[in-house]
Order: structure tokens, then C-alpha cells, then sequence
């Protein structure tokens, strides 16, 4: 009994750093989750501000603002107040979110080249 | 082959999860773009309308041509054409009693067009023609960006 329990033991002792590492966040872990996300909320500001553009000519309208949380938008909401919509703003926010998704689409695709690689052992 | 099976799953992982990427979002871009396109279009139809009928003295009421406008709101979809407005602003007159077109005291009403107004607003429109152009070939690199994630 006392061979098996020390049998188990040293095992269990052996196998640690195994377990312990975490093999599947290794490939999918937060760095593919946070990109996909921004990939995805840059997508969402392009149509939010396409919106804004093409309501331009509208009388009275009151461009939609983004309010952001820990750096996640939170809500998408009418701005208030009496400041005047401004095209040439929105342009150049847009041309912005644009440069940022071709970065987040670059690391994501540099991210997916080094998945491939760990899985095909660098070969 | 377990190689194979866990590459085939990675692909399959990559794939559906750029498929959900540009789902959302980058097509709503694309629409949305081309309603305000297709708003400054009207727009653009409408004071054209206005600048070649600008010496109409008489249409099919009676009166002079009366001044066109587009009335645009917005929506879910982006922007849309609410409907067109005649302008009630009235009728400048000039003294021609030689015109067949003149009232019993000798005035001929011409059309509420202002020209000078017109070619503001047709610069107006043509520029936010072009705004809503640039913001579609930018949603459009933006998809097609998206996509490049599948090769």
C-alpha cells in the first residue's frame, strides 16, 4: 500500500508542470480573442460612421458617439448638445478606425503564422 | 495524422471565427454608405431640375415652376428620402406687359429659383456625394481585409 501511495505520489509530483501549463491556451488564448474582438468593433465604428457621413445632408441630425468603457464600446448613443456635425471630423475618425483594422488584421494574421507553426513543429 | 486533424480543426476554427468578424459590422458599412450615395444622388436629381427650369414661367398649374427640395431623415438603414417639398417662398415679378404670360397689370411671375442658391447646394450635395463615395471604398477595403484572414 505504502509502495502504490508513493508510486502515486511521485507521479502526481512528476506530472505537475504538465497539467499545470495550460497546452490549450497555448493556440487559443486571449491574444486571438482580444484581436477578433477588435477586428470586430473596428468593423461596427466603420458602419457608425458611414452612418454619420450619409446623414450628413439630414436636417437636425445629431451624430452618433460612442461611449467606451475599459476600452470596449459600451454604447452607442445620439450625441446631445448643440455642437454642429462635422464631416471633415468624421472623415478623418474614419481614415483612423480604417489604419487600426488593417493593424488588428495584420497581428491576426501574424498570430495565426505562429499557430501554424507551433503545430507543424516549425517545419 | 493527428497533425492533420488539429491543423484541419485549426483552419475550421480560423474560418468560422473570421466568418463571425466580418458579419457583423463591415457589411452594415457597405449598405449604409450607399443609402446616403443614393440620397445625395436625389438630391443632386432634384436642384438639376431646379437649374434647367429656372426660366419655366408656366407649368402644367398655371404658375411658374415653384422650387424643388428633398427632405431627408435618417434610419436604420442609413438615410433615405423622406419626400420632396415645392417651396412656398413667392414668386418674383417684373414689369413685361408685351408678355403673353403677363397679369392684367402687366407683370410676368418668374420661378422661385435662385441660381446663385442652387449652385451652393449643388456643391453641397456633390461634395457629400463624394464623402459617402470615399466612406464606401473605405468600408470596402475594410471587407475585403476582413476576407484576407480566410486565405
Amino acid at each position: 500500500m505504502k509502495k502504490f501511495l508513493f508510486c502515486f505520489l511521485s507521479i502526481l509530483f512528476i506530472s505537475t508542470p504538465l497539467w499545470s501549463l495550460e497546452t490549450e491556451s497555448m493556440i487559443f488564448d486571449n491574444t486571438t480573442k482580444g484581436l477578433a474582438r477588435a477586428v470586430q468593433e473596428t468593423s461596427q465604428m466603420q458602419a457608425i460612421y458611414a452612418y454619420n457621413i450619409a446623414n450628413a445632408g439630414t436636417e437636425g441630425f445629431k451624430p452618433l458617439a460612442i461611449e467606451r468603457v475599459n476600452n470596449q464600446i459600451q454604447q452607442v448613443t445620439f450625441e446631445e448638445g448643440e455642437k454642429e456635425f462635422n464631416l471633415e471630423d468624421q472623415m478623418a475618425k474614419m481614415n483612423e478606425n480604417r489604419l487600426l483594422h488593417q493593424a488588428y488584421i495584420r497581428l491576426f494574421t501574424t498570430k495565426v503564422a505562429i499557430t501554424q507553426k507551433i503545430l507543424t513543429l516549425g517545419k | 495524422m493527428l497533425l492533420y486533424r488539429k491543423l484541419f480543426c485549426l483552419g475550421l476554427f480560423f474560418i468560422c471565427l473570421a466568418t463571425y468578424v466580418f458579419a457583423l459590422g463591415a457589411d452594415d458599412a457597405l449598405r449604409i454608405s450607399s443609402t446616403g450615395v443614393a440620397a445625395q444622388k436625389a438630391r443632386l436629381k432634384i436642384i438639376a431640375e431646379n437649374i434647367a427650369n429656372a426660366a419655366t414661367l408656366k407649368t402644367e398649374t398655371g404658375l411658374p415652376y415653384q422650387k424643388k427640395q428633398v427632405i431627408l431623415t435618417n434610419d436604420d438603414n442609413g438615410v433615405k428620402v423622406a419626400g420632396v417639398i415645392k417651396s412656398q417662398a413667392p414668386f418674383p415679378k417684373i414689369y413685361d406687359p408685351a408678355n403673353p404670360l403677363a397679369d392684367k397689370q402687366g407683370f410676368v411671375h418668374l420661378p422661385n429659383v435662385v441660381i446663385s442658391e442652387e449652385m451652393v447646394n449643388l456643391s453641397h450635395a456633390n461634395l457629400l456625394y463624394e464623402a459617402n463615395v470615399t466612406a464606401y471604398k473605405v468600408g470596402k477595403s475594410v471587407f475585403q481585409q476582413s476576407i484576407e484572414i480566410l486565405k
